[in-house]
């Protein structure tokens, strides 16, 4: 590397590199929690909390609050992962490309 | 003709000839084979089937060229063709008819299985794609190596790898036998025979191009099989799906109970936990998986071919909804698919072809039936691809370190590996024939949840993560896995003949994964050796390259 200042330390305290990971970190980090969050609430229906699950949304109706909790998992999931797709490559991946521009061909890793 | 030409028309005949000598037929029918029952469509679709993916292989083995074109398709597979590929590895014959049957007969619960695998995918692709493919370029284990540089890691990870491998294959060879020669009648040796004689062409000679392919038009086959059942289904409800769940609820034997939690997993939040936690987080530690991030060009694409399969597979998981809860509507009473004595003619494995036979007649059921052991195929073939380069990259190179690492001499141990996994697949599934295969794939699963989803976490995302701690902490975590299977209903009680489980619950994960995670934390805290310090020191520029991809294509030399 020809500039002796630019190591990986130096690097990942960059103001630019450090956009880039807060901007991942904080849509990464809530997407995860609330998608384990609504899974764990799935898994409490299964189990201790089967007198909500049982219940239903009109007093004839067949399906059960069980069964729509598991497609709105369902359809949550597909939510996050093209929701996240679509943020990532409108944010995320010009903030790294901003990162990469002032970067050199080869880095020392030492 | 070229040998590679020749052995591909060789594998088609021999697929063929023993397809055609062992006529498909009704599973109901088997016991009384009668020529009448021969399923043309079933005949059909399959002999189609071998003849575009083998003629794929054929093309396939023109373009690899080294490992690279072998293990991951030189890195030139689409987006959306990945996407594909990732949702037919879940979309297998398991998935199909494991989780309907188990929905036919215990209602809701069962569902979850398919949950925690929707659930997973978001958080893989959030979490783990886009650092994976920026840090490694084969296996999983070049991403955990890639600061923990120690021997050990290298072996425990390989190791742990091709544990999950092989006994996910087991699960996936004796399922496929049984499930060959309950479907169409042939010997259960002639059905792991032809299983792993296609599966071998596949991979030795088409690598990962030709496992794609596989993948690509097998999960299309069953997705618009599944969504034609789905239709038909409902037309008889006047697509109401309401009605039919209600008549569903209305014949079944549990009445009102068969739609509400608790017949399956009998309101245990400890079963509901260890089950849900194996489904979402084994899923990102299954190698075959996890190789298939490395296939597409860069990170972002890795992403966006997560996001392509989370879609497939969500359209895939409402089908099996659907096919679960109306197969009692549709074929409970049906002596053509229940016994004299209540029970499923075949076994409950047989509900999703039971019904496609009772909606679309035979023609539908030698069309799923076709799809069902191309399913079986394209699994395997991927397995088997993941077991290879965990033998030829991650292990041989460890004990012959001066191996070529290029050209021909390195592309013949990987086709060497592939056929080696081969052969002890078709061993191990004759031997495991009698087994419950239950015990295998729990095994595979809870390794690859609570081995290779912690450290494959903590190596990317925290910088006191050492070489001592994962080897310390991951082979704790590997014994307690065994011990607890061991002493769990499938092994204490179902092999071993004892009346009661030690261990009551079906997976170990919830007190595995943790165990996991502290014990390789804790061990790492520990760990004050000068290698320690140095490999916390690597933890910057490992960071920098998984968050940006920087010197990405220099990975070739890691």
């Amino acid at each position: 590397m020809s500039d002796p200042d630019l190591t990986p330390q130096s690097l990942i305290l960059s103001p630019a590199f450090i956009r880039l990971t807060r901007q991942r970190r904080i849509i990464v980090y809530l997407l995860t929690s609330l998608l384990l969050l609504v899974f764990l609430g799935n898994l409490l229906l299964l189990s201790i909390w089967s007198d909500i699950a049982i219940l239903k949304i009109q007093p004839d109706a067949v399906l059960n609050l069980a069964i729509y909790y598991s497609v709105f998992l369902l359809i949550l999931s597909v939510i996050c992962a093209v929701f996240y797709t679509w943020y990532a490559n409108r944010k995320i991946d010009p903030l790294r490309t901003d990162v990469l521009s002032t970067l050199p061909i080869k880095l020392d890793e030492s | 003709m070229p040998l590679k030409l020749l052995i591909v028309l060789r594998c088609m005949a021999f697929s063929g000839i023993i397809f055609l000598i062992n006529a498909p037929r009704p599973a109901h029918a088997q016991t009384t084979p009668d020529p009448s029952d021969l399923n043309i469509t079933a005949i059909v679709t399959f002999l189609a089937f071998v003849f575009l993916t083998l003629v794929i292989t054929w093309f396939a083995a023109k373009r690899i060229k080294d490992r690279k074109s072998f293990y991951v398709a030189g890195g030139g597979i689409s987006a959306w063709q990945n996407g594909m590929a990732i949702a037919g590895d879940f979309m297998s014959a398991a998935t199909l008819l494991g989780i309907t049957g188990l929905m036919y007969l215990h209602g809701y619960d069962p569902y979850i299985l398919s949950l925690g695998v929707v659930v997973s995918w978001p958080i893989m692709m959030m979490l783990i794609a886009e650092r994976f493919r920026n840090l490694g370029r084969f296996t999983l284990v070049d991403v955990i190596t890639y600061r923990l540089q120690d021997r050990s890691v290298r072996i425990l990870s390989a190791i742990a790898s091709l544990f999950v491998v092989i006994f996910y294959l087991i699960g996936q060879m004796v399922g496929a036998g049984k499930l060959i020669e309950l479907l169409f009648g042939i010997d259960y040796l002639f059905a792991v025979s032809l299983v792993t004689a296609l599966m071998m062409c596949y991979v030795i000679f088409g690598g990962m191009i030709a496992t794609t392919w596989v993948q690509i038009i097998k999960a299309g086959l069953l997705l618009s099989g599944g969504i034609l059942i789905v239709i038909l289904m409902l037309a008889q409800f006047d697509f109401d799906f309401s009605a039919m769940l209600a008549k569903s609820a209305e014949i079944s034997p549990h009445k009102g109970a068969y739609l509400q939690p608790g017949l399956w997993l009998k309101n245990d939040l400890f079963q509901a936990i260890t089950v849900g936690l194996t489904m979402c987080f084994g899923i990102m530690g299954l190698p075959h998986i996890l190789m298939r991030f490395f296939t597409v060009k860069d990170a972002s694409a890795a992403r966006n071919s997560v996001s392509i399969a989370a879609v497939i597979m969500a359209i895939f998981y409402i089908v099996i909804l659907i096919l679960g809860f109306g197969a009692v509507a549709i074929i409970w009473g049906d002596p053509r698919f229940i016994d004299e004595s209540g029970t499923v003619v075949g076994n409950s494995n047989m509900i999703a072809l039971h019904v496609a036979q009772a909606v679309g007649g035979n023609i539908l059921l030698g069309y799923m039936s076709a799809v069902t052991f191309a399913t079986i195929l394209a699994v395997v073939a991927g397995l088997t691809l993941a077991g290879s380069a965990a033998i030829s990259h991650d292990l041989y190179s460890i004990f012959r370190p001066k191996a070529p690492k290029e050209g021909s001499g390195s592309l013949l141990t990987t086709r060497i590996a592939a056929g080696g996994i081969g052969i002890i697949a078709l061993i191990l599934g004759v031997l495991f024939e009698t087994q419950n295969i239950a015990v295998v794939t729990a095994i595979a699963l809870a390794i690859a949840a609570s081995i290779n989803f912690p450290i494959l976490i903590l190596s990317m995302y925290w910088q006191g993560t050492t070489s001592k701690g994962y080897v310390y902490g991951g082979s704790i975590t590997l014994a307690v896995c065994f011990v607890l299977i061991v002493l769990s209903d499938s092994v204490w009680v179902k092999i071993l003949g004892f009346e009661t489980a030690l261990f009551p619950y079906i997976y170990p994960t919830f007190i595995t994964l943790p165990l996991g995670f502290i014990s390789i934390i804790l061990f790492s805290i520990l760990d004050k050796s000068a290698t320690a310090k140095k490999e916390k020191a690597a933890f910057a520029a490992q960071y920098f390259r998984a968050e940006t991809g920087y010197g990405v294509e220099e990975t070739a030399s890691h």
